[in-house]
């Protein structure tokens, strides 16, 4: 098993042939605790591409998870533009940004955050309601997703019986559900033991792969890294780093998707 | 749709629970309350309920039976010109003091109802079984209240004096407790034997029967007041029934109280219950803010609350009353002045209901927290 250190990593990624599915440009973001103004992202610029699992990744308070909290419209940046799928976020009002995380988005957090009192289908089956699926076709979508992160057979199962990597794949598939094209996860690994946190990475690499799902994910996890399709390395609010761990040769990080 | 408000209630019943004896608690104070309010100011109208009588002339503006004055006897002509009255009988009042025989002091302040003996008699048909209404012929005999012989210090077949004049109680029935005093049935004789001589002539009330079919509003309405006759006004058992009871409940104050009390009944209720369901959606917060974070708008997540909120209406509904039930129950067999009726207790329902809906309203504010970008680290 071998660790990836940025001293090995000087390459940034080639441009795509595709349009990136999520920009952000020039954006900034504090955040006021008290009377102290705290300023998080410093005029950052990324685009992230579809098919592709990004990763973000920094030490704490580097800004990482409020840079996924904007490119996901969960908050507005204070200046700067983000862009999901062509549309400007910020021009949204608040009913117009639920309709799209509704059609667009999938979210799998650190903590699972499951409805106790419904099953494991059940709890995929939700998010599909409010699209307007009647519940045989939700039903059967959802089984559908569970399967394909190898928990259809725990479908009938809640939350307290099912351990903390089956709550997160279940997590997924309830993000998977709708069949998002842009999927956030925050520290999807963090609170799981190898195998499990294994299993994650790989259903989010295949998920974007096979779906051709835009997969952004923040994790400080090293099995993350290594399977991510592009690391964007973090620090101070701004993007220090983009490279790709597949690919061995490495270039600056002044490449084409930083700015 | 996954019945998301409905599953969590059955799986997470034990956490509902505090709502539901809030709400349950607050409909069992306001149908008690209301049942007692309703009993005790029921009192006040017994005079008429519980009798037959389809007319009641008296003086005219009394507030409420128990502030009758005497009418002249010639009102009682009146009544029996009308084509449609085929009985009429007077009604004679009288407040005095009860002093159990032998002993000093410790007088009891009692309302006398001095009625018809014959069997036909319009005045307290409803209580008093067959037979027991000639009983009162027997010179100084008199009926009360069996919840008041207590107080009135004698027993069944035991002597006392009302206003100097030896009575003998010969009955006590349930159903006969006044407000404010005790009252007494006596014979029209026995009644005036204790008014004394000086008292008016005539009586306090008289009461008419009218003719089977016709509407005794129509009688009212003939019953204009007349000069020949001596001051009197008409009104019909249900207008003069409601007339006391109006006075005792809003001309006293009496009414304000209660309804100061229900309405501090409705707020402790609606208080206790969104902080217990609040506490419920604040637990859940984050599986709220997933969804939220999914696409779920924040007007669909509060519709999952209005449900639970509405859910615990229910239950808490249902317990409350089961719980009235039982203790009207118990209140009416220990001879507590209760009442109920389907208006009141739909009343008492809704009011509930309402409270369910405000707690749900204001507990929605614990979806305040359910912020998607505070789940992120």
């Amino acid at each position: 098993m071998s660790v990836i250190t940025p001293s090995q990593r000087p390459q940034a990624a080639p441009r795509r042939a595709v349009a990136p599915t999520l920009e952000a440009r020039r954006v900034n973001k504090s955040f006021v605790t008290g009377v102290v103004r705290a300023q998080v992202l410093h005029g950052l610029s990324a685009s992230i591409y579809p098919g592709e699992l990004t990763l973000i990744s920094g030490p704490s308070g580097c800004g990482k998870s409020t840079l996924l909290s904007l490119l996901s419209g969960l908050q507005p940046p204070d200046s700067g533009e983000v862009r999901a799928l062509g549309e400007d976020l910020a021009r949204m009002d608040k009913r117009a940004l639920e309709r799209f995380r509704l059609q667009h988005t999938g979210f799998v957090f650190q903590g699972f955050n499951l409805f106790p009192a419904l099953t494991a289908r059940e709890q995929v089956q939700l998010p599909l309601g409010y699209l307007g699926m009647d519940n045989r076709k939700s039903a059967a979508r959802a089984l559908q997703v569970l399967d394909e992160v190898g928990m259809a057979h725990r479908a009938d199962l809640r939350p307290a019986q099912l351990s903390g990597g089956e709550k997160q794949r279940v997590a997924i598939a309830r993000a998977l559900a709708k069949e998002p094209q842009l999927l956030f996860a925050d520290e999807p690994t963090s609170a799981l033991d190898a195998e499990n946190g294994q299993r994650v990475i790989d259903i989010l690499h295949r998920i974007a792969r096979s779906h051709g799902t835009t997969v952004l994910c923040v994790s400080h996890d090293p099995r993350a890294v290594r399977h991510a399709d592009r690391v964007l390395s973090m620090e101070d609010g701004l993007i220090c780093n983009d490279w790709q761990p597949a690919d061995t040769l490495g270039r600056a990080a002044t490449g084409a998707h930083v700015s | 749709m996954i019945a998301l408000a409905r599953k969590t209630l059955v799986y997470e019943w034990r956490r509902f629970l505090p709502a539901v004896f809030a709400l349950g608690f607050s409909g069992v104070l306001l149908t008690v309350q209301a049942a007692l309010v309703m009993g005790i100011f029921d009192s006040a109208a017994l005079y008429v309920s519980a009798s037959s009588a389809d007319v009641w002339a008296g003086y005219p503006g009394t507030q409420s039976v128990s502030f009758g004055r005497a009418v002249s006897p010639d009102v009682e002509m009146r009544l029996r010109t009308d084509p449609d009255v085929t009985d009429v009988e007077p009604y004679q009042w009288v407040e005095s003091d009860w002093h159990p025989a032998g002993a000093v002091g410790g007088t009891v302040g009692v309302y006398v109802s001095g009625i018809r003996t014959q069997a036909e008699g319009m005045l307290f048909s409803e209580l008093l079984p067959n037979g027991m209404r000639q009983r009162l012929d027997e010179p100084g005999a008199v009926i009360v209240d069996r919840a008041d012989l207590d107080q009135l210090g004698v027993v069944i077949g035991g002597m006392g004096d009302i206003g100097g004049r030896p009575v003998r109680v010969i009955a006590a029935l349930p159903g006969l407790r006044a407000l404010g005093g005790v009252n007494v049935l006596a014979s029209l004789e026995t009644a005036r034997r204790i008014a004394g001589p000086d008292a008016p002539p005539g009586a306090t009330y008289y009461v008419a029967r009218v003719r089977h079919g016709v509407e005794p509003a129509a009688v009212r309405a003939r019953l204009q007041p007349d000069r020949a006759f001596g001051p009197f006004q008409a009104w019909t058992a249900s207008e003069f029934a409601g007339r006391s009871q109006h006075y005792w409940l809003f001309g006293t104050g009496a009414g304000v109280a209660v309804l100061f009390m229900a309405v501090i009944v409705c707020v402790v209720g609606a208080v206790v219950t969104s902080q217990s369901l609040m506490g419920v959606v604040a637990s859940s917060s984050r599986e709220y803010a997933v969804l939220h974070a999914l696409g779920a708008s924040m007007v669909a997540l509060g519709r999952v609350v209005v449900e639970q909120a509405c859910w615990v209406g229910g239950l808490g509904l249902l317990m409350a009353g089961l719980v009235s039930a039982a203790l009207l129950s118990v209140a009416g067999s220990q001879d507590v002045p209760v009442a109920m009726n389907l208006k009141v207790s739909l009343l008492c329902a809704a009011l509930v209901a309402v409270l369910a809906l405000v707690s749900g309203l204001l507990a929605m504010r614990g979806l305040l927290r359910a912020n998607p970008a505070e789940l992120l680290r």
